[in-house]
């Protein structure tokens, strides 16, 4: 039994096999396991909403989250 | 730990399930009477009056406080609770009875849990319950003793908790999404008014509430804005570093002041389409005023239909020039160059001639032996490698071996010429093959280009005469207090209110238009830059890169999702609408702006269809709505139906039921229909459609030597299965 | 000459006379992406000049010996790989009308160049006359004048 958010998972794994994204991903040498925790932070706390103080807070997280993630890798 | 957990505990498909409905002394229930349902099809058989409108009641009362009642016109229409009072007849009217009447409805359902967090969507069972007491005195008069109470519990843990009245909206919106609501519970005699698909919002709330599409737009506003984001970082990193020289850094300056710019216009045309929306719903709403007048829903139905041909017509003419464009700049433009062309004849005979004569020309060189290379290291050399001994220059062997190097450049020279002439002949031969046939394609493609301007320009035409005729009729009409042309001057602002914003919209296109091509050479500059080193890659930099991706990616989804669910909507109608009408249906559901049945071969709009056809539309686009949310938001409605099949035949009626009961988890209908299967009849129904409940309503008299009054009747309940 | 004729004829940039540029300004959109705005007809650059070298090679008009001061803004690939017939055309008609039947001198790319710029001048010269004719100055400004330009050829010819 499929949860909404697996659905969504679904889906943006497919579009990562389009070839555009695959050329795109090994171009800039990105790490499919880090986009998927990135999609993660995109999921959480998505309710649809159009509110624009919700998208800024959104926003926030996700960058910080990427950021954060990558400077723990580099040390 | 915990995402683990979580991952685990998102298994659950909420499948929403109404188990038990009791009725207490309400409308013609006297006492209390249990109806249980379960998973599959359920059948209330009743004849008019019997209560299944009074069933249907009974959730909506609970539920949404409102009644289904006949108005002073004998007409029935919605009546907010409050004003009816729910007591029995038997009860209110009897004489003899004096002292307080309790009315109450409590129906369990299993639904999602109330809390709001993703994490606990669970499975809970619910029990409203309404109560309402009056007093009756001496006098026969009835007064409200207890307000009417709705009582929500829930089952946590073993537990019986009790809702909060604060959060009864927002579960009761929760469970029942206002949008979704419209398809669950299904009057039959009031199908217009409670999905109204020529009302352009219904459409779109019912696809919010039922797909991603706003959960994916969400995303990607947040990525975009990230981008923006992101980029400034980096350019604000770089600057710190004196990484970057000025005029690198005006590009990436001026790069985030468009994309800002883009985005901003971007924002305002999003306003600008819900303000449009919005007239949209009003201007239906006015239009609906002249329903009532048979003449004008002639007139709308003629020219939606007038209107409808015309945009399919401008589509087509569109994608006609595009046509026409593409084919002039890929050959079309050479029309009439044969002759030229041909001229190069000439030249070519030339060439191979030429060619001929090389061929033909004695002493040609054998390519197998010492090759060019070989031949200018021994004249480099001074030096004869094959036989061995030193060449000085100006001697016979040094321009004999000369001459060898300039047989190889002439060598490799003809096969060059050669090359070319081949290449030119076949080019030469391919156009003039070619171009005689372009006048003939030309005159074909603008004959078809013709006939769909003239069918356009016929087209307006008669909506421009249809608008007219009827605007000459309507100064005699009124309606509902406000004259006709009251409400056609109401239409006019409205229209011309959209037309302008449409207007400001196409203005902010655009500007974004023109930013964007400002916006292309100045990223094809910043992609030459190479900022930094590969080694010390800014952090920044590399989230840059990932950001960029997901940009892509949710951005092709978010389109992707809104057609997926349209097209989803429009299998999934056509396929339940073949069902409902035993595999014979006149034409093929198709949803674009609204919902239309069109003709399978021609493609052209239906309008002679039958009450059962457009019964069957309007129950399969509903219906799919449902079953698309389970497949969608993993969350399964029942459906209660009253008098779906009111306007069908009895053959007609078997079939539904045969078919509908297979569309849904649960299905509950309260139909007349039913009452005239005989015993057998109805027991292999029961059978063939496996029918889990099935319950017979009756009217009759409380005391059989009673009088025949409304006094002395209830419903009696019958439980076949 | 060792190199094939079209591989010379790509890599070299397309000069462009004062005319043509006039024509292609009036005629073609700025950029390469295709937007909405149906304002111009053309929306890339050799496509204009093409048309303008065709219509100077049917109508004889050449201007020989003009200046051609524009030179950077594409390389003749930009044509082979927009639209191969239109290429192989201008190439054909372009060597069609070398006045000189010795092979070094008409499958010179350089000289091939210059015969299509020439005749592109001319043809965009004939255009902007004909818009300055009373009555014309709105042709070519809207999409069917094209087509019917097309149609009138065949009569023309015959």
């Amino acid at each position: 039994m499929k949860t909404q958010n697996d659905s969504l998972r679904e889906e943006f794994k497919n579009v990562l096999k389009l070839k555009e994204f695959q050329d795109e991903i090994n171009l800039y040498k990105l790490n499919p396991s880090l986009i998927k925790n990135f999609f993660e932070i995109l999921l959480e706390r998505n309710n649809g909403s159009d509110d624009s103080s919700i998208i800024e807070s959104g926003r926030l997280r996700f960058e910080s989250f990427i950021i954060n993630t990558l400077r723990e890798q580099n040390h | 730990m915990n995402r683990l957990l979580l991952i685990l505990s998102e298994n659950k498909t909420i499948n929403m399930l109404i188990s038990k409905v009791t009725v207490n002394n309400f409308f013609c229930f006297l006492g209390e009477n249990k109806f249980v349902f379960e998973k599959g099809l359920n059948i209330v058989s009743a004849p008019n009056s019997g209560g299944k409108s009074q069933l249907f009641n009974a959730f909506y009362w609970t539920f949404f406080d409102q009644i289904y009642i006949d108005n002073v016109n004998g007409k029935k229409e919605w009546k907010p609770s409050v004003d009816i009072i729910p007591i029995p007849d038997a009860l209110s009217k009897d004489e003899n009875y004096i002292g307080k009447v309790k009315t109450s409805v409590e129906i369990i359902i299993e639904a999602e849990s109330p809390d709001s967090n993703d994490i606990n969507e669970e499975i809970v069972e619910y029990t409203f319950t309404k109560t309402v007491v009056y007093e009756k005195n001496k006098k026969n008069e009835l007064s409200v003793f207890n307000k009417p109470e709705l009582i929500i519990s829930f089952i946590d843990s073993g537990e019986t908790k009790i809702l909060s009245p604060a959060l009864h909206a927002d579960t009761l919106e929760r469970i029942f999404p206002f949008s979704v609501r419209k398809f669950m519970w299904y009057q039959g005699e009031t199908m217009d008014n409670l999905y109204d698909f020529n009302h352009p919002n219904t459409l779109k709330n019912a696809i919010k509430e039922i797909s991603y599409y706003p959960i994916y737009d969400n995303m990607e506003k947040i990525v975009k804005s990230s981008n923006l984001s992101i980029a400034k970082k980096i350019q604000k990193e770089l600057t710190s570093r004196k990484q970057l020289t000025t005029e690198q850094s005006k590009t990436l300056t001026d790069i985030n002041t468009l994309n800002e710019n883009i985005g901003k216009n971007e924002g305002k045309i999003k306003e600008l389409d819900i303000s449009i929306e919005d007239l949209d719903e009003q201007i239906a709403n006015e239009e609906a005023k002249f329903r009532s007048y048979d003449k004008y829903k002639d007139i709308k139905n003629a020219l939606e239909n007038k209107e409808f041909s015309l945009e399919s017509t401008n589509n087509l003419l569109q994608q006609q020039d595009a046509f026409l464009k593409e084919k002039l700049v890929e050959k079309w433009m050479l029309n009439g160059c044969d002759d030229i062309i041909k001229n190069s004849e000439h030249k070519l005979n030339i060439i191979q001639t030429e060619i001929q004569k090389y061929a033909n020309s004695p002493n040609p060189v054998p390519m197998s032996l010492p090759g060019p290379e070989y031949v200018q290291r021994m004249l480099d050399d001074h030096r004869c490698y094959i036989c061995e001994r030193d060449v000085e220059e100006d001697t016979e062997p040094y321009e004999a071996l000369k001459r060898r190097l300039d047989d190889f450049q002439k060598d490799a020279s003809y096969k060059s010429l050669q090359d070319n002439f081949t290449e030119l002949n076949k080019a030469k031969h391919n156009l003039l093959l070619v171009l005689p046939e372009i006048n003939t394609e030309i005159k074909k493609a603008f004959t078809t280009r013709d006939e769909y301007i003239k069918k356009r320009n016929s087209l307006s035409k008669e909506i421009r005469k249809i608008e007219q005729d009827a605007d000459n009729d309507n100064k005699n009409i009124k309606a509902r207090g406000s004259s006709a042309d009251q409400i056609l001057s109401k239409l006019n602002t409205l229209k011309s209110t959209r037309n302008s914003k449409k207007a400001n919209v196409t203005y902010y296109e655009n500007l974004i238009s023109q930013d964007k091509d400002k916006l292309a050479p100045l990223e094809l500059k910043k992609s030459k830059y190479k900022i930094g080193s590969e080694d010390a890659k800014l952090v920044e930099s590399i989230a840059g890169d990932y950001i960029s991706l997901f940009v892509k990616t949710i951005s092709i989804l978010n389109k992707e999702a809104y057609l997926k669910f349209i097209k989803n909507l429009q299998e999934e109608s056509n396929r339940l609408y073949s069902l409902y009408l035993g595999g014979n249906p006149q034409g093929k559901i198709v949803i674009d702006q609204g919902i239309r049945i069109l003709d399978f071969e021609n493609g052209e709009l239906l309008t002679n269809l039958n009450t059962a056809e457009l019964v069957a539309q309007k129950l399969a686009v509903a219906n799919s709505f449902l079953s698309l949310s389970e497949k969608v938001k993993n969350k399964i409605y029942p459906i209660v139906a009253d008098a779906p099949t009111s306007d069908f035949d009895p053959n007609n009626t078997i079939n539904l039921t045969m078919n509908i009961g297979k569309s849904f988890q649960q299905m509950i209908i309260l139909s007349k229909d039913y009452i005239l299967l005989n015993n057998k009849d109805r027991d292999k129904l029961i059978k063939d459609a496996d029918v889990v409940k099935y319950y017979e309503l009756t009217n009759e008299k409380i005391n059989p030597t009673g009088s025949d009054s409304r006094v002395n009747k209830k419903t009696f309940i019958n439980v076949i299965k | 000459m060792t190199e094939r004729l079209i591989y010379e004829m790509n890599k070299r940039y397309v000069h462009q006379g004062v005319n043509t540029i006039k024509v292609r300004d009036l005629f073609s959109r700025k950029q390469e992406n295709i937007t909405l705005r149906d304002d111009k007809f053309f929306s890339k650059y050799w496509q204009v000049y093409a048309w303008c070298a065709i219509i100077g090679f049917l109508n004889n008009k050449r201007e020989v010996g003009v200046d051609l001061p524009n030179q950077t803004s594409f390389e003749f690939e930009r044509i082979t790989n927009g639209s191969l017939t239109i290429a192989n055309g201008l190439i054909l008609m372009g060597i069609a009308k070398i006045d000189s039947d010795n092979i070094d001198d008409f499958l010179d790319a350089k000289k091939i160049h210059t015969v299509i710029s020439e005749y592109a001048e001319g043809g965009a010269k004939h255009v902007l006359e004909i818009r300055s004719t009373p009555g014309m100055g709105e042709k070519f400004n809207f999409t069917d004048d094209y087509f019917y330009e097309l149609l009138e050829r065949e009569e023309i010819k015959n």
